[in-house]
């Protein structure tokens, strides 16, 4: 038989878990290191209808950074996406509302799945929780906020999309990235948006657009800046 | 003054690499014998450099057989072997990530800083006296006046994460020099293009980026349609400018000279061309080559970027990494070089139209550094899909009808001759499709080549997805256009274009 290898410390480890819901499963993956954990978080998907899947280039650098400060991260598919089951989706019918409004008939499930997705991490770890939310998931991350969230993260919020006024009464932490060149968050609609939130500190990178394509370490910084000054903030 | 024969080894990092394999081929010219870094798994990185240096006429396995070159296997990016009897006393480092933005693996930091503090670890016990760090023209970042052959101090301001890292190398090699009491030679090259005599490069970067565009709009256009002669091209820089291109030969050369000459080591070097050419030369090289004309140069003050044409969005794509390039353009002093120059007899060949062609035609005949696939679904041309399976299929199709679209959506397939199609839907049916640049104003449309394009067709690959990797580029209304690209995945997987699609095609003819 091989050796047993002894880990270091700072190596990360990544973990699939099964998250049941009403409808069935959500296929997720932990990443942490052997560093007692001080966070979590919880990383919700673009729409499934827009290339949201966990491993997202913007999602995956999360799931990949966030442990260097001592975070335990969940990432995870939707209902109906990769492994996640959960009931069929007609794509065809569904695109006809999402091409109009960019809302479609699955959407209420897909919060659903954000929320339990959040639940079961905090169940599983017991600590303090960040959520973090990118595209639709920024709506997904707004919805899921419960009492042991500290933090929140949006990352080109889907402002033109969705309504998000209801942010505004909410006082957590939280940091918005966006970038000067989004058709999904605008500049100036952003900007303005900004000033009506409470804690909030704001980030755009130039140039992102709404995929940030090799800027996925800028947007890592900022979240792992916002991490560890949440959790400094909390005493933990 | 005589030059050294039976020289030490020489330890050269990067052998496989665009600069490196020509340098390995002209210092065994000179008759050193190299011991070459190559990344595991041995074999394979070997198999790369026997092929690289065969279109040099050089014989690996000859070299290795009569002990001129000796491989070691090793990774600047991980792990380095013990070579304990190694006695190298010149060690060359040109490995080398030429990656502009900072990517997902950590590039170019990854090889550029990390890799050369490995390396300087690595040799810190070896009787080294020489040590030469291929480095960029550029390491200076932004530079007021003439940019001096001296080491550069910081804090500094780079266009790029390339440029920093390139500049951070630097000092990292010049502390472990003084530490060490070995002399540090720093080579400076500018922007590094095929050889010149032969046009060879084995990677195609920097010019090749603005000439690929110009490749695509030549393709856009049949030979004989005037459009090709009328593009609305603005392009954003100063005509007079002038982009330093040095040929990888001449670069080769002139560090190999370097190496061979101790007197004149300890110095920088910048690789560049005494009388580089213009952007307007250049462009009106790419022009006359692709037979394509109409852009002009629209100094940065003055250039509008609110209202892209069609060929400009195009354009940008290609060259957005290099675009910085054509408005800031150093001047760099070559005194040092100059002198290296004398010493070794060399000088840098003209770089006009005459060389550009010669460029341009190796690239061509290798397509542009890209492996190509030979598929049978690659015999099948692209009009067969747009002109023929598309107005038999988008009728029956349940995806069609359900969803219901009426939008106008253009194709460019960049490596398809005349290989643009406009499709017009209208309320889920397909109204008509058009070939070529036409009248039809595009919602939105994709760019991308023919392997991707089949790919996609066929169900293989996500469109979104493509997209995500880079494989297609997006123009118009991108909102739009990723949610057209879900629907027509499920088209695709509807009718997939395989063998089943061809043979509809042959029922239907």
């Amino acid at each position: 038989m091989p050796a047993a290898r002894l880990l270091n410390q700072d190596e990360q480890l990544a973990e699939s878990v099964l998250i049941r819901t009403s409808d069935g499963e959500l296929a997720g993956e932990l990443s942490y290191t052997l560093r007692p954990a001080r966070v979590g978080c919880a990383l919700m998907n673009p729409h499934p209808f827009m290339g949201g899947q966990m491993n997202n280039n913007i999602i995956r650098a999360l799931a990949k950074r966030l442990p260097e400060c001592d975070a335990v991260t969940l990432r995870f598919d939707y209902s109906g996406v990769g492994q996640s089951t959960g009931k069929p989706v007609n794509v065809p019918a569904a695109m006809l509302a999402f091409w109009e409004t960019g809302s479609a008939p699955q959407d209420p499930a897909l919060i659903a799945d954000s929320r339990a997705a959040t639940r079961w991490l905090h169940d599983a770890i017991r600590k303090p929780m960040v959520i973090i939310g990118y595209s639709f998931g920024a709506f997904a991350a707004m919805q899921a906020i419960h009492e042991n969230v500290v933090g929140l993260v949006l990352i080109a919020p889907t402002l033109r999309q969705h309504d998000y006024t209801a942010l505004s009464k909410c006082t957590l932490p939280k940091l918005v990235i966006y970038s000067d060149n989004d058709f999904a968050t605008p500049r100036d609609q952003t900007q303005q948006w900004i000033t009506t939130l409470q804690e909030a500190e704001s980030l755009c990178i130039v140039g992102g657009e709404h995929f940030f394509k090799g800027k996925e370490n800028e947007v890592a910084d900022a979240c792992n800046g916002f991490v560890r000054s949440v959790t400094i903030a909390e005493g933990v | 003054m005589p030059i050294q024969t039976h020289h030490p080894i020489v330890l050269l990092t990067g052998a496989t690499g665009f600069v490196g394999h020509y340098l390995l081929a002209k210092l065994l010219e000179q008759e050193c014998r190299c011991a070459v870094l190559l990344r595991a798994p041995l074999r394979e990185s070997q198999e790369r450099l026997r092929l690289l240096l065969a279109d040099l006429n050089v014989d690996l396995d000859r070299q290795i057989a009569s002990g001129q070159v000796i491989p070691i296997e090793g990774d600047l990016c991980s792990e380095l072997p013990d070579v304990g009897e190694l006695q190298c006393e010149t060690i060359i480092h040109a490995a080398a990530s030429t990656q502009f933005d900072r990517d997902g693996r950590g590039e170019p930091a990854r090889t550029n800083i990390d890799g050369t503090a490995r390396l300087l670890r690595w040799i810190s016990q070896w009787p080294v006296k020489h040590f030469h760090h291929v480095s960029t023209a550029y390491a200076s970042g932004r530079y007021d006046g003439s940019i001096p052959e001296k080491l550069h101090e910081g804090p500094r301001e780079f266009r790029n994460e390339y440029e920093r890292s390139k500049w951070q190398a630097e000092r990292l090699c010049q502390q472990w020099a003084k530490e060490a009491g070995t002399s540090l030679t720093i080579h400076r090259p500018s922007i590094i293009i095929g050889a010149y005599e032969t046009g060879r490069a084995s990677k195609f970067d920097g010019l090749y980026l603005s000439a690929r565009a110009t490749e695509v709009f030549s393709r856009m256009y049949d030979a004989d349609d005037p459009a090709r002669h009328a593009l609305s091209l603005r392009l954003r820089g100063r005509a007079d400018d002038c982009q330093n291109l040095v040929p990888v030969d001449y670069v080769a050369s002139m560090i190999a000279a370097a190496v061979v000459r101790p007197q004149m080591c300890g110095r920088v070097y910048h690789l560049v061309h005494p009388n580089p050419p213009t952007n307007q030369n250049i462009s009106d090289a790419l022009n006359t080559y692709f037979d394509v004309h109409g852009s002009h140069w629209v100094s940065p003050e003055s250039f509008d970027e609110m209202t892209l044409s069609e060929h400009e969005r195009i354009f940008n794509d290609f060259s957005k990494p290099i675009s910085h390039y054509f408005t800031d353009t150093p001047k760099f002093q070559r005194d040092h070089t100059a002198e290296l120059e004398n010493a070794a007899g060399l000088s840098c060949g003209i770089i006009d139209a005459a060389a550009i062609a010669r460029l341009m035609r190796h690239a061509q005949s290798c397509h542009w550094g890209k492996k190509r696939r030979s598929s049978s679904v690659a015999k099948v041309k692209c009009s067969d899909y747009f002109e023929k399976f598309l107005p038999l299929n988008v009728v029956r199709s349940q995806v069609a009808k359900l969803t219901g679209l009426s939008v106008i959506v253009r194709f460019i397939i960049e490596d398809e001759a005349n290989g643009q199609w406009v499709c017009r839907f209208e309320r889920g049916l397909l109204a008509e499709v058009h070939r070529g640049a036409n009248t039809l104003s595009e919602d939105f449309g994709y760019r991308l080549t023919r392997d991707v394009f089949w790919q996609a067709v066929n169900g293989k690959v996500h469109p979104q997805h493509a997209f995500l990797m880079g494989q297609v580029h997006v123009f118009g209304d991108i909102e739009r256009a990723l949610k057209m690209a879900m629907i027509l995945h499920a088209f695709n997987q509807e009718f997939p274009f395989d063998q089943g699609g061809r043979q509809c095609l042959l029922h239907a003819s």
